[in-house]
């Protein structure tokens, strides 16, 4: 309402507050949906896999690949994660088994990298030949066998990986981890699963 | 204020009455509005950015990984220990580790294929490869037949390799495997 410049410097005009509670409420529920509906802090990141190889079919038809021009060393490295360790075998044969104590079991093939066996859970998956826990497996060992082979084949990026049926992913996350990168270098990359071996 | 209501305190019944003034406080908010308005701002823009969107809960619990990769725009394809989820539609049902026979082609528990995931894959491809075909310029929205997986740590091996089998049949054969990255590994 208007009023007359005499009567407007003496009208009392009270300052007034902003009503922030309904936008402070609204804010509060959009940061609570947010932080309960996402991962939080944890960061997401991706390992790139190729599809799946049954065999291959020229070599199942019994043909050899034609080699283009010169030579090439081929290696097809193979890791395989097993109730007992990794197996680790190229084009050559297997690599040879550390025995751990005791004899080899005649007719039972003896892992390239054994499990640790200073854990009680450990030992006691390998007596019942279970799937052992992460942490039995010797990742570490795993990727100083793979800076010898990746020193003796400098090209070579790919790895195929297999693994029991009831071996669990994150098993073969670390094995992924232990075989594609070391301190910056590039080891085995080029990552094909192979299912499965019974 | 509370120097003020402790002297009010000291004083006997009386003198208190007079002399103590009850002023109201209102509470600055406009501090804590700013703090908060900031902080949805930047959780808004990690959450419209971020291509892979997951629910965290018990039966979804990625495993950490090295990795450097960040993630890129594909077909989700989540399994977790009770179902197989493509872009958050379940397609099919798990039970103690396998995927339920019903799913699986004839029937056949020991079947590779588990045919309602291949169907959706399927109708997926198709679509990809439409809009590819109307936009053959734009080299992002061609076909690349590009899956990220956002599996629990505790699915086995079988069970992977049977939706990644699956999801070849589809034409689906560059798989993504969502994991947390380590700290220090970005």
């Amino acid at each position: 309402m208007a009023q007359k410049p005499s009567e407007r410097s003496r009208s009392a005009m009270e300052p007034v507050d902003l009503d922030i509670v309904p936008y402070m409420d609204i804010i509060f529920s959009l940061v609570s949906y947010i932080l309960f509906t996402s991962t939080g802090l944890a960061e997401i990141g991706v390992i790139n896999v190729n599809a799946p190889r049954y065999q291959d079919p020229l070599l199942a038809a019994g043909i050899e690949q034609q080699e283009p021009q010169e030579e090439k060393k081929q290696l097809n490295l193979t890791v395989g994660i097993t109730h007992k360790g990794f197996f680790i075998a190229g084009v050559g044969g297997v690599l040879g088994g550390t025995e751990q104590g005791g004899e080899q079991k005649s007719g039972e093939a003896t892992p390239t990298i054994p499990l640790k066996t200073d854990d009680a859970a450990c030992r006691d998956a390998l007596a019942r030949n279970i799937p052992p826990p992460v942490s039995c497996y010797d990742t570490a060992k795993l990727t100083s066998e793979m800076i010898k082979i990746k020193n003796e084949f400098p090209d070579e990026t790919r790895i195929f990986i297999y693994a029991q049926p009831d071996i669990p992913y994150e098993v073969l996350v670390k094995v992924m981890d232990a075989t594609r990168q070391y301190k910056g270098r590039n080891l085995f990359y080029d990552v094909i699963l192979v299912p499965e071996i019974a | 204020m509370a120097q003020e209501n402790n002297a009010a305190q000291a004083l006997p019944p009386k003198k208190r009455i007079k002399t103590a003034q009850y002023r109201p406080v209102s509470l600055n908010m406009f501090p804590a509005m700013a703090l908060f308005t900031c902080v949805l701002v930047s959780l808004l823009k990690d959450y419209s950015t971020d291509p892979v969107q997951i629910q965290p809960t018990e039966d979804t619990q990625l495993p950490r990984s090295d990795t450097k990769l960040p993630p890129q725009k594909a077909i989700q394809i989540a399994i977790s220990l009770r179902s197989i989820l493509v872009d958050n539609v379940k397609v099919a049902e798990i039970s103690d580790f396998q995927v339920k026979p019903q799913y699986k082609q004839d029937s056949n528990p020991n079947s590779m294929v588990i045919v309602p995931l291949m169907e959706v894959l399927q109708k997926k491809a198709d679509q990809e490869k439409m809009i590819a075909r109307y936009n053959s310029q734009r080299q992002e929205l061609q076909f690349k037949g590009m899956v990220t997986i956002i599996a629990d740590k505790r699915v086995p091996f079988r069970l992977l390799t049977e939706v990644l089998y699956t999801a070849g049949q589809a034409e689906y054969g560059q798989y993504k495997f969502a994991v947390i990255k380590n700290q220090g590994s970005s």
